[in-house]
């Protein structure tokens, strides 16, 4: 009944979402998705190296001086940290598995009998891998748009190998961009800086 | 019987209800400072969609209260006001709930 009464997990799950309200994630993906696209274009992996990282420079820059000072500072509970730490294992899983069938496709060598090969069967594997990935991502951080954001990208994977084109990339990663902008725009108007003279009323 | 008497009527007392908790503005600060280790002050505004003013007051009352710690700097040039809930303040607003509970659930649908 209490529970009812005043739903506290409700109230810290909407707050923990007002701080994803900025489309930040949505750039960041959107990003990433096009720098797939032109990094394909030119053939160079180091470039698609490069773009990713500044996608994520433009994530850390956007949060620090378009997010935080509209939304204000907050240290969230001991469960949503824990719900943190086990999202960024998760992550650094994804990372070292990423790196390691890099290195086995690169070196086309044979893994417990088995070779990677361009498939359709792994290309579906694939993109259903990107969706659990995502999956994840939306459940840890209590964000579901992260699994619209998979499908994208899961589509825009499977669409570039059925299709033998990069254009799928460029088309997911222009709808997430757009989206996220939308999103970015919305979140500035709705929530200006506030005033030096409100400041002082603190 | 006296009909003026809530516990006769089979309504639970309300006496024992934390006022300064129960007015919905600050109800909405503790409940939100509840659920975080601390935020700032603008953090508190944009969740509680209050002004600056009707924020800074409700905070004084808590503070005075013991609910809410109120620490103050500077970020650069800017103010920076870090606030979270005191000991007190978790078991006031834990309290408080149970009352409500124990009022409301006399109630019936």
């Amino acid at each position: 009944m209490a529970s009812r009464i005043l739903d506290l997990k409700q109230i810290e799950r909407a707050a923990w979402r007002s701080y994803h309200s900025d489309g930040l994630w949505d750039i960041f993906i959107g990003l990433t998705l096009l720098s797939s696209w032109l990094s394909s274009l030119v053939g160079s992996d180091l470039l698609h190296l490069v773009l990713v990282v500044a996608s994520l420079f433009v994530f850390a820059l956007g949060k620090r001086f378009l997010t935080v000072p509209r939304m204000g500072l907050v240290e969230f509970g001991a469960e949503r940290k824990a719900k943190n730490r086990k999202f960024a294992a998760l992550l650094f899983f994804i990372v070292l598995v990423s790196v390691a069938l890099y290195i086995v496709a690169v070196t086309n060598i044979e893994v417990f009998g088995w070779r990677p090969e361009r498939g359709s069967l792994t290309t579906l594997g694939m993109s259903l891998v990107i969706l659990v990935i995502f999956g994840g991502i939306a459940y840890w951080l209590d964000f579901p748009r992260m699994m619209l954001l998979g499908l994208a990208f899961a589509a825009a994977f499977a669409g570039s190998r059925l299709l033998d084109s990069h254009l799928t990339f460029l088309a997911a990663g222009g709808l997430a961009l757009g989206w996220g902008l939308v999103l970015l725009v919305s979140f500035v108007k709705r929530y200006p800086l506030p005033t030096e003279a409100g400041r002082e009323r603190e | 019987m006296n009909a003026s008497d809530p516990e006769a009527n089979g309504l639970k007392p309300t006496t024992h209800i934390d006022r300064l908790i129960h007015e919905p503005g600050r109800l909405m600060i503790m409940a939100y400072l509840y659920v975080v280790e601390k935020a700032d002050f603008v953090f508190l505004m944009r969740q509680t969609g209050m002004t600056q003013g009707n924020l800074s007051s409700h905070l004084s009352k808590l503070e005075a209260a013991g609910y809410v710690e109120i620490e103050k700097s500077f970020k650069g040039k800017k103010p920076l006001t870090m606030l979270r809930l005191t000991d007190a303040g978790r078991r006031g607003l834990r309290e408080y709930r149970e009352s409500m509970s124990q009022v409301l659930d006399g109630i019936p649908d």
